[in-house]
């Protein structure tokens, strides 16, 4: 997976949100990481670690959740929980598709929003 | 303040591949993804289809590669418009170079659009380019073995070209172990044993093909 490219994609979204909710500094960002993703929570980490120097995540703590993998055969119907990504049913042998745990998703953001300026 | 968003990090590019196939559909294009290793054959299978298949239906091609404009000149020369995209160092192509290049492509005259790759059995799977099939080419020299050791490639695959087989006696390709795998991992899968070189197979791929334009 390409996760200095996702953590930049990641920034872009951040600072969309944040102009949005008028968050001037981030302070906390969770991830959820499914574990039947391709993406590595540890090259996250380092890679989140690399970009946000000068940005509005910069000393942000990034809280990485995995989601279980879950997958189910598409013969017989039934359904596994999945540490890897498995692709013939464990029962039958014929092919499964993932159900979960492929999420990349952006879950939270906590950050200190702009304060109302009153007019003098 | 805490905000609840739960939304992919890739959103923006799903995007724009969302925008891309609605432009595509709207136009009647059969698109195809087609992937492969550096050197597996895929602008020989396209120059070879394209030889086969101009005259009878209007094909377009966007090619992809880190540097030159060596295979849009090939597909050009073999007389179907091609627009060539540079990534410089990007392994896969997405939808916002996608988008790019079909602006440069007459898309309401084309029947099939063809979006060649980059040579790369791992990053281009995991990227949806809006396309209604993938092809993937792999080639008797890089092992039967492949299948099993990249299987995200070849199982969302809707056909696999096997290329160079005048080039089985020099190998020790096991054909029994290919089909195995392949048909392990998708049932469904067409295959195709071909060799561009000496035009060996490729008429049944173009006939394969064809059909999938007349249903589309």
């Amino acid at each position: 997976m390409h996760e200095v490219g996702l953590m930049q994609s990641l920034l872009k979204m951040i600072e969309t949100y944040s102009r949005e909710y008028r968050l001037q500094k981030i302070s906390r960002v969770v991830l959820h990481v499914g574990k039947l993703s391709n993406a590595a929570p540890e090259a996250l980490q380092f890679a989140f670690e690399a970009i946000s120097p000068g940005t509005l995540v910069d000393g942000a703590e990034l809280v990485i959740e995995q989601p279980e993998g879950r997958t189910r055969c598409t013969a017989c119907g039934q359904e596994f929980a999945s540490k890897m990504a498995r692709w013939t049913c464990p029962e039958c042998g014929q092919p499964v598709v993932i159900i979960a745990g492929q999420e990349l998703h952006l879950q939270t953001l906590e950050g200190d929003q702009e304060e109302e300026t009153n007019g003098d | 303040m805490e905000i609840n968003i739960g939304q992919h990090i890739l959103n923006a590019h799903q995007e724009i591949t969302a925008k891309n196939k609605e432009v595509l559909l709207k136009h009647g294009v059969l698109t195809i993804n087609l992937m492969g290793s550096p050197g597996a054959g895929k602008t020989s299978v396209l120059e070879a289809l394209i030889s086969k298949m101009k005259s009878s239906v209007r094909m377009a091609v966007i090619e992809g590669d880190l540097y030159t404009s060596k295979d849009a000149e090939r597909i050009e020369a073999s007389g179907v418009p091609a627009v060539q995209i540079n990534t410089r160092g990007a392994c896969h192509l997405d939808g916002k170079m996608i988008e790019w290049a079909m602006q440069q492509l007459p898309l309401a005259d084309v029947d099939l659009l063809i979006i060649e790759n980059i040579g790369n059995l791992v990053c281009p799977a995991e990227f949806d380019l809006g396309e209604d099939l993938r092809i993937s080419v792999l080639s008797v020299t890089e092992g039967e073995d492949k299948i099993p050791k990249y299987p995200l490639m070849f199982k969302d695959s809707a056909a696999v070209i096997l290329n160079k087989v005048d080039l089985l006696p020099y190998t020790d390709f096991n054909m029994e172990d290919f089909y195995r795998d392949l048909r392990l991992l998708n049932p469904d899968v067409a295959i195709f044993e071909v060799s561009c070189r000496l035009d060996k197979g490729m008429d049944e791929f173009t006939v394969w093909l064809k059909s999938k334009i007349k249903t589309n």
